[in-house]
């Protein structure tokens, strides 16, 4: 995980960058604006840390340029001095994610900014299970449809997953079988069919560009829609 | 990347660096609060900042005693009207400021 700090206080800079190393973090790190804008672009980072308060610009300015060149995939920490509340409230609403209070304290740092990267890491796999209208959140084992949940039993869930992780591939029906029902289920390939059609139903695919579709003899094809 | 003996090496240098340059910072500051109060206006900011950047660093390099009088010493300044001298607590400042020398210094 890629740290980029940008800090005017040589000594506070250090001191951060060694506490994020100790945590596995790889730190690039600058000591102004200009410096810290020329290393995000050479190699953006998945995680900026940022003095608010800047002797020749100001935080603010660096989290709009982040903002603006990044969008908001890229969280972003600011540091700010203790108590100064209009301070934290103008940077969380301009865009920052979480602030750390100086004097930095080792543990809270890291922990902000461990969670911090929890909350990406479950944006990305949220985002990462997002096909087209459809989102399948594995964790409620839920299937939305442009945010409309889809009555699916718990069954259904697991086959909409498998074929949407192979969407655009051939599945045969002993695979899902396997897969689905597991490997020592006593049934036939009908069972699949009728779960598919059902799930096909349920999937209103008539409503998108999706199909599922059969392959005569050999199984199903979740297909996405065609690039225009 | 370091391995983790040399950063904790390294954060243990950094924290002998920070106190050694305490003194130096103190008397910026006793330099500075000299000047204040003589009249110079134009050193208030100055003043602030340096007690600003101590208050902010202390408690992280391992001395929470100097963020705490540092943090009463940029309240008293900052509750004055930019330093004009009829409005600085001048014992009071002086008191936090010698507190702040004990702690720096022993």
């Amino acid at each position: 995980m890629r740290v980029a700090l940008l800090e005017d206080d040589d000594e506070q800079r250090e001191l951060l960058s060694l506490w994020l190393e100790s945590a596995g973090y790889q730190v690039q790190s600058a000591p102004d604006a200009a410096r810290f804008q020329q290393m995000v672009r050479k190699s953006p980072p998945d995680l900026a840390v940022l003095d608010w308060n800047l002797p020749e610009s100001s935080g603010e300015e660096v989290l709009s340029w982040l903002r603006t060149h990044y969008g908001l995939k890229m969280p972003v920490v600011f540091c700010t001095a203790r108590g100064a509340s209009p301070d934290l409230i103008h940077a969380l609403e301009s865009g920052a994610d979480d602030y750390l209070v100086k004097p930095l304290s080792r543990g809270e740092a890291l922990a902000r900014l461990n969670a911090v990267m929890r909350r990406v890491d479950y944006r990305e796999a949220q985002a990462s299970n997002q096909f087209g209208p459809y989102l399948l959140d594995l964790q409620r084992k839920q299937v939305y449809m442009d945010g409309e949940t889809l009555s699916l039993t718990q069954r259904e869930f697991d086959l909409a997953n498998y074929l949407f992780q192979r969407h655009d591939t051939l599945v045969r029906r002993d695979q899902l079988l396997s897969a689905v029902w597991g490997q020592s289920a006593e049934l036939t390939t009908r069972t699949v069919d009728n779960h598919v059609s059902r799930l096909r139903r349920k999937l209103r695919t008539e409503e998108t560009d999706w199909r599922l579709t059969s392959v005569y003899q050999q199984g199903y094809r979740l297909e996405s829609p065609p690039a225009t | 990347m370091a391995d983790r003996e040399q950063i904790e090496n390294r954060l243990f240098q950094l924290r002998i660096q920070y106190q050694e340059q305490l003194p130096q910072r103190l008397d910026e500051i006793y330099s500075l609060w000299s000047a204040l109060k003589a009249g110079d206006r134009t050193k208030f900011l100055q003043l602030v900042n340096c007690v600003h950047r101590l208050s902010g660093s202390g408690a992280a390099f391992g001395f929470p005693e100097i963020t705490e009088e540092a943090g009463r010493l940029e309240q008293l300044l900052e509750a004055s009207q930019s330093g004009r001298a009829s409005t600085l607590p001048v014992a009071e400042i002086e008191g936090v400021i010698n507190s702040l020398a004990d702690r720096t210094l022993n």
